[in-house]
């Protein structure tokens, strides 16, 4: 069969898309507006906030053992030697920019979202001390004053917009990342405020009871969290920038929650079910609000089942129901550091 | 005057732009996503890139063309971002979830998508912009920014891998090395 015609086919089934002429045409509009009034951001996040987030494909409904029963569980200690998900500073404020509370956390970054008055408006990304960033394709290097008292510049990313990066106290770097909408004194602004300390662990609406064994959690969020095997968290432990190589990663777990938008499409149905040729289970929970998926990638069908079946979800809207990811999965997932 | 002719060049680029869109905004979407391999990814890669498009519309000869570079290019970049987007791209990687359906169809589809997966983004744009779009390797290196070599080079090597994957009888015509 010819190549082209794969190719062609390959493409073909798309999803609705959730773009419009006219979004297209306003994101074009607020560019030439911005640089005519010298702003040098594109409009990207914005309106993809506007547009909304998932588009997986269809359906409605509710968990087997899974449902919102997880309670709020104290903040735990962490064997010495083990990662923990405990992020390296706090949510602040920064004039009319409010950085939250960190979301999301591998072994190489932390990210916490920026808003202005309830939008968000760009992410804080920090490295931790000896992680290399990953660098941008093509990006400009420009110079800039440094915050702190500590070296800083701005890159402006081939795709459009910029991202700040500046070096932190404790040694690590930090970075707040194209918006679309902040200007380069805004992003300073955003420096300006943070300080390292004083982080709490990180949280999620996930809990699962069952883990295969080798597996370690690499990355977690308020929503996801994604487990690989111990061999290759060494591999990745060892990389500059803690990040996986370049490729395929052959064994993989993620359980994630994702928010269902009226009318979007979804593959959970309210009976939870499970696919054997294409490893993942699927149920909608909380009122049909998000879709639990939990899928693999060279792990047995029978033990994602086994996994979909531990898990229990907190309420999604309701952080205080969360639980400290630390204690919200088997304890030996967490990585061992030496 | 000045102020009436610059309103009705506006007027006429938007009234382009928007026609472009409407006729073009379905296959960039799809080069996007086969550049990227998410649909979610790919639509952002168009947010980015058509924008572009938009300002500089009446100072671009050829629209298809540049659009087509912007996408891909912003496609690429989408599988590189550092934070939870990259988290995504990385967990998007699992296998698709398709209807079910036997006909061969759907099979070459997610065949080829699950193979396309095994190569780099570069290399799948340089697949993509070569057997897809029918660029030559000469225009496919302008638009992706890189010398006439590498991408005979990555042609080979995603030609290698695809073959390997779906078959030694694929054909790709072009592919004079």
């Amino acid at each position: 069969m010819r190549l082209s015609e794969l190719l062609e086919e390959a493409r073909a089934d798309a999803p609705p898309s959730r773009l419009h002429v006219d979004d297209l045409v306003a994101a074009g509009r607020r560019r030439v507006r911005r640089r005519n009034t010298g702003w040098a951001i594109a409009a990207v996040v914005v309106v993809a906030t506007a547009i909304g987030v998932p588009q997986i494909l269809t359906r409605p409904a509710a968990l087997p053992a899974a449902a919102p029963t997880a309670t709020p569980t104290a903040t735990g200690t962490v064997e010495p030697g083990k990662f923990s998900f405990t992020p390296a500073f706090r949510g602040y404020s920064a004039g009319d920019y409010t950085v939250g509370e960190p979301t999301a956390m591998s072994l190489g970054w932390t990210s916490a979202r920026i808003r202005e008055g309830g939008q968000e408006v760009g992410l804080l990304s920090v490295y931790p001390p000896g992680v290399e960033r990953i660098p941008e394709d093509g990006a400009t290097k420009i110079d800039t004053e440094p915050i702190d008292g500590r070296d800083a510049y701005f890159l402006r990313l081939k795709t459009g917009g910029e991202h700040l990066v500046w070096k932190l106290a404790d040694g690590g770097t930090g970075q707040v990342g194209d918006s679309g909408t902040l200007s380069l004194a805004q992003m300073r602004k955003i420096a300006e405020g943070f300080a390292v300390g004083g982080g709490t662990p990180l949280r999620t609406a996930l809990t699962a009871g069952y883990i295969p064994d080798g597996y370690r959690l690499f990355a977690a969020s308020d929503l996801r969290a994604r487990f690989v095997t111990e061999a290759k968290i060494e591999e990745i432990l060892a990389r500059p920038d803690r990040e996986h190589a370049p490729g395929v990663v052959r064994n993989l777990i993620s359980i994630e929650l994702e928010p269902v938008l009226p009318g979007a499409r979804t593959e959970s149905t309210e009976k939870p079910r499970c696919t054997e040729d294409i490893v993942a289970c699927f149920v909608l929970v909380a009122d049909g609000r998000y879709s639990l998926v939990v899928s693999g990638q060279g792990v047995q069908p029978a033990e994602l089942r086994k996994i979909f079946e531990s898990v229990v979800i907190a309420d999604p809207a309701k952080p205080s129901t969360w639980k400290a990811v630390d204690e919200a999965y088997p304890t030996f997932v967490l990585p061992e550091l030496n | 005057m000045g102020r009436s002719l610059r309103l009705i060049r506006v007027s006429d680029r938007e009234a382009e732009f928007r026609e472009f869109v409407a006729a073009r905004m379905e296959p960039l979407r799809g080069l996007a996503y086969l550049t990227c391999g998410d649909w979610q990814l790919a639509e952002d890669a168009v947010l980015a890139a058509l924008p572009k498009l938009y300002a500089k519309w009446n100072r671009i000869d050829n629209h298809d063309a540049y659009a087509r570079t912007a996408v891909v290019r912003a496609a690429i970049d989408e599988t590189r971002r550092p934070w939870w987007r990259r988290e995504r791209a990385h967990s998007d990687a699992l296998p698709e979830r398709a209807e079910p359906d036997s006909t061969q169809a759907v099979h070459d589809r997610l065949q080829m998508r699950s193979a396309l997966r095994q190569l780099p983004a570069r290399q799948r744009a340089v697949l993509v912009l070569r057997f897809l779009e029918g660029l030559s390797v000469e225009q496919t290196a302008a638009a992706l920014g890189c010398p006439q070599g590498t991408v005979k080079v990555y042609t080979a090597r995603g030609l290698a891998t695809l073959r390997h994957i779906m078959g030694a009888d694929l054909e790709a015509p072009y592919a004079t090395l």
